[in-house]
C-alpha cells in the first residue's frame, strides 16, 4: 500500500520540514536497498544497521544539497559507502575472529575454485573477511573503485590496497573450499 | 581471479533485499530525536573560540605596545651611553698627561721661557716628546690673548728649545684655561685618532667598575625577536624500517640575545609512515602475540602522528652577513597522537597472511628528546628571513614505553622579525 503510494518528491519536501512521517517512509521505502549494501561491508547484521542508520541521518541532515535532476538511489549508494568507510576507520582496531587457520589449510591444497549455485549466499562468506580486506573488496568488486580511489578513501597505500585484495582473494577461495567440504561431509 | 569476482558480484546483486524491521526505524527515530536536541557544533565552537580570538589578540596589542616602548628606552639609553663615553677619554688623557709631567719637573728646572706680565704663581713644566702635542699650541689665535699684541709671548715662543728638550714655563693663566685646553683637546682628538700615541704621554688607566648584577641583566635583554612558519619533510630513522616517509609543519619563535646567539622554541606536527619486521616499544608498535603458532609476524603498518615541542640555544655564524650558517641544540617532548598499527602475520606453511589493526591511543607528553639542527639562513630584507635546515630527533634517555623512532627532517622556514 505505502509502495503505491510513495511520491519522492513530496516525501523529500516532508524530510526537509523534519517531518518524522516523511522521514520512515524515505526510511521504510529504501531500506531494503540500503541494507543489501551495508551488509556487505558489515561483519553481522548489527553492524549494518549501524551504518544503514549512519548514513540515513546523513541524507536526512543534508537532504537540501540532493539535486532532484539526478535519480535518487545512486546518491544514497555513495553516502552508505561513506558511511560504510567511516565504520571502517572507527572499528579498525577490532580483532578479526575467524577460523582463517583452518582454511588457510584448505587453501594450500589444489583444489579447484568451487562453483556457487544461484541459490548459494556468499554473503556470509565475505563477512568472514576481515574488515580491512572486506571493504576493499567491495570497493573493488562490487563498486568498480580503482585500487588508486581506493587509497584515497581509505588513506591508505594504493599498493596495501592491491595486497589487501590478494589476500582478500586468497581468504575467499580457502573460505568457499571449506564451505563446499562441510556441505560435502553433510551430505 | 575474475572469476571469483564474477560469482561473487552475480550472487550478491541478485540476492533479495532483506525486509524492513520495525526496530531498526526505532533507532533511526531515536537517534534523530537526539541529534535534534543537539546544538549544532558550530555554535558552541564559537563560544570557545571567541573568547580565545580576543585574548589572544588583545595580548598581541598589548605585546606590541610594550616591545614598542622599551625598544625607544633602549634607543635613548644607548645613545647617552656613546656620549659619556667619548668625553670620558679625551679628557682623562689630556689632564693625566699635563698635571703628572708639570709637577715632577717643577724642582729641576729654572724658568728661561716667560711672559712678562703674565707670570703667575704656578709654574708648568711640558714635557714635549718627539711628536709633542705642545707645538701644535703655537698658532694666531694664542698670540692674539696677549695684552701687547702677542710681541711678548712671540718672543717667548722664539725661545723654545729645539724639538725633543724639556721646557719649563711660568704657565700663563689664559694659557692654561682658555685657549690651551681647546686647541690641545683638538690636537690630541686628531693624534689619538690618526697616530701613534707619543711614548711620554702617562696613562692612567681608568678604574673598572665592577658591574652591578642589574646592569648585567640588562645588558642580556633580548634584541630581537622573530616568529615564522616551517614546513618539510620527515624520516623514521633506524633498523627494520622501511618506506620511511612523512611530512611536518610547525610554528616557531625566536629571541636574539645578539647578533649571534638566539633562544628559539617551536611546535611541531609531523606525520610519519613507516613498515617494519620488528615489533617494540622503541618503534611505536607494542608486541602482539600471533593467532597461533604456526603464524609469524610479517610486518607492521604504522602511521604515527605526533606533536614535538622543543626548545634550545641557535649560534649563527657570519652575523653580519646575508647568508648566515647556524647550528641549534635543544631539548623536546612529543606527544603521541592516536593512530592505528596494522599487523601482518604469516601462515609458514601455507604463506596466507592474516591481519590485525590496532588502535594506540595518545599517549601522555614525553619528555628527554635531544633535537640539533643545522641550516642557513638567508635574510632578504631587514624584517624578513627564510631558512633551509636539517633536524634530527633522538631520545637519550631510553626508556621502555610507548615511544616514535628517531626522526631526520629536512625542510624551510620563514621568519618575520619584530
Amino acid at each position: 500500500m505505502r509502495e503505491k503510494d510513495f511520491d519522492l518528491l513530496s516525501v523529500m519536501q516532508g524530510c526537509l520540514k523534519s517531518n518524522r512521517d516523511s522521514q520512515r517512509r524515505l526510511y521504510e521505502h529504501f531500506n531494503g536497498y540500503a541494507m543489501s549494501i551495508c551488509l556487505r561491508y558489515s561483519k553481522n547484521r548489527e553492524e549494518a544497521v549501524e551504518i544503514l542508520n549512519d548514513a540515513f541521518l546523513k541524507v536526512f541532515n543534508h537532504l537540501s544539497q540532493y539535486d532532484t535532476a539526478f535519480p535518487f538511489k545512486p546518491w544514497l549508494r555513495r553516502i552508505l559507502i561513506n558511511a560504510a568507510i567511516d565504520q571502517h576507520r572507527k572499528n579498525r582496531n577490532m580483532v578479526v575472529t575467524l577460523d582463517l587457520a583452518a582454511a588457510a589449510e584448505l587453501a594450500a591444497e589444489e583444489l579447484p575454485l568451487p562453483i556457487l549455485s544461484k541459490d548459494e549466499d556468499v554473503l556470509p562468506i565475505l563477512q568472514k573477511l576481515s574488515p580491512a580486506y572486506r571493504v576493499v573488496f567491495n570497493l573493488y568488486v562490487m563498486e568498480g573503485y580503482a585500487h588508486q580511489e581506493i587509497a584515497e578513501l581509505l588513506g591508505i597505500d594504493p599498493r596495501t590496497s592491491r595486497s589487501n585484495l590478494l589476500r582478500a582473494t586468497q581468504n575467499l577461495r580457502a573460505l568457499m573450499r571449506k564451505k563446499s567440504l562441510d556441505i560435502a561431509k553433510l551430505n | 581471479m575474475e572469476d571469483l569476482f564474477k560469482q561473487f558480484r552475480e550472487n550478491l546483486e541478485s540476492r533479495p533485499e532483506p525486509p524492513f524491521e520495525e526496530r531498526d526505524w526505532q533507532d533511526m527515530q531515536a537517534r534523530l530525536e537526539r541529534d535534534g536536541n543537539k546544538r549544532p557544533a558550530a555554535f558552541g565552537l564559537w563560544w570557545f573560540a571567541l573568547p580565545i580570538a580576543l585574548l589572544l589578540s588583545g595580548g598581541n596589542i598589548f605585546f606590541f605596545w610594550q616591545w614598542k616602548a622599551a625598544e625607544r628606552k633602549i634607543v635613548q639609553v644607548e645613545i647617552r651611553h656613546d656620549t659619556i663615553y667619548h668625553t670620558r677619554i679625551i679628557h682623562t688623557s689630556d689632564t693625566v698627561f699635563s698635571t703628572r709631567v708639570l709637577r715632577e719637573r717643577v724642582l729641576d728646572y729654572q724658568a728661561s721661557f716667560a711672559v712678562p706680565g703674565m707670570a703667575l704663581p704656578t709654574k708648568t713644566v711640558f714635557e714635549p716628546s718627539p711628536q709633542s702635542e705642545i707645538r701644535t699650541v703655537k698658532s694666531p689665535q694664542i698670540l692674539q690673548q696677549y695684552p701687547d699684541d702677542g710681541q711678548s709671548a712671540q718672543a717667548g715662543w722664539a725661545n723654545l728649545p729645539p724639538n725633543g728638550e724639556k721646557v719649563e714655563i711660568e704657565r700663563p693663566k689664559v694659557l692654561n684655561t682658555t685657549i690651551l685646553p681647546i686647541e690641545t683637546i683638538q690636537a690630541l682628538r686628531y693624534k689619538h685618532r690618526y697616530q701613534k700615541r707619543p711614548d711620554s704621554i702617562v696613562f692612567i688607566p681608568a678604574k673598572r667598575q665592577k658591574k652591578a648584577l642589574l646592569t648585567r641583566i640588562y645588558e642580556a635583554r633580548p634584541r630581537g625577536f622573530q616568529l615564522g612558519v616551517s614546513g618539510g619533510w620527515v624520516y623514521p630513522m633506524g633498523k627494520n624500517l622501511d618506506y620511511q616517509s612523512g611530512s611536518s609543519a610547525s610554528v616557531q619563535a625566536a629571541v636574539e640575545f645578539s647578533p649571534r646567539i638566539r633562544l628559539w622554541a617551536d611546535v611541531i606536527y609531523s606525520k610519519t609512515y613507516f613498515l617494519t619486521d620488528r615489533m617494540g616499544n622503541d618503534l611505536g608498535v607494542p608486541v602482539v602475540e600471533p593467532p597461533s603458532d604456526e603464524y609469524v609476524f610479517s610486518r607492521a603498518e604504522v602511521p604515527q602522528p605526533l606533536w614535538q615541542y622543543s626548545a634550545g640555544l641557535q649560534y649563527l655564524f657570519r652575523p653580519t652577513k646575508r647568508l648566515k650558517p647556524f647550528v641549534g641544540l635543544g631539548y623536546g617532548a612529543v606527544s603521541l597522537l592516536s593512530y592505528d598499527v596494522t599487523y601482518e602475520f604469516k601462515h609458514l606453511g601455507l604463506g596466507v597472511e592474516w591481519d590485525y589493526d590496532r588502535t594506540e591511543n595518545g599517549k601522555g607528553l614525553m619528555a628527554n628528546f635531544g633535537l640539533f639542527h643545522a641550516g642557513l639562513e638567508y635574510q632578504f630584507s631587514k624584517k624578513w628571513n627564510a631558512q633551509i635546515r636539517a633536524n634530527y630527533r633522538a631520545e637519550f634517555g631510553k626508556t621502555s614505553s610507548l615511544k616514535p623512532p628517531d626522526v631526520l627532517g629536512i625542510g624551510g622556514a620563514l621568519n618575520y622579525r619584530f
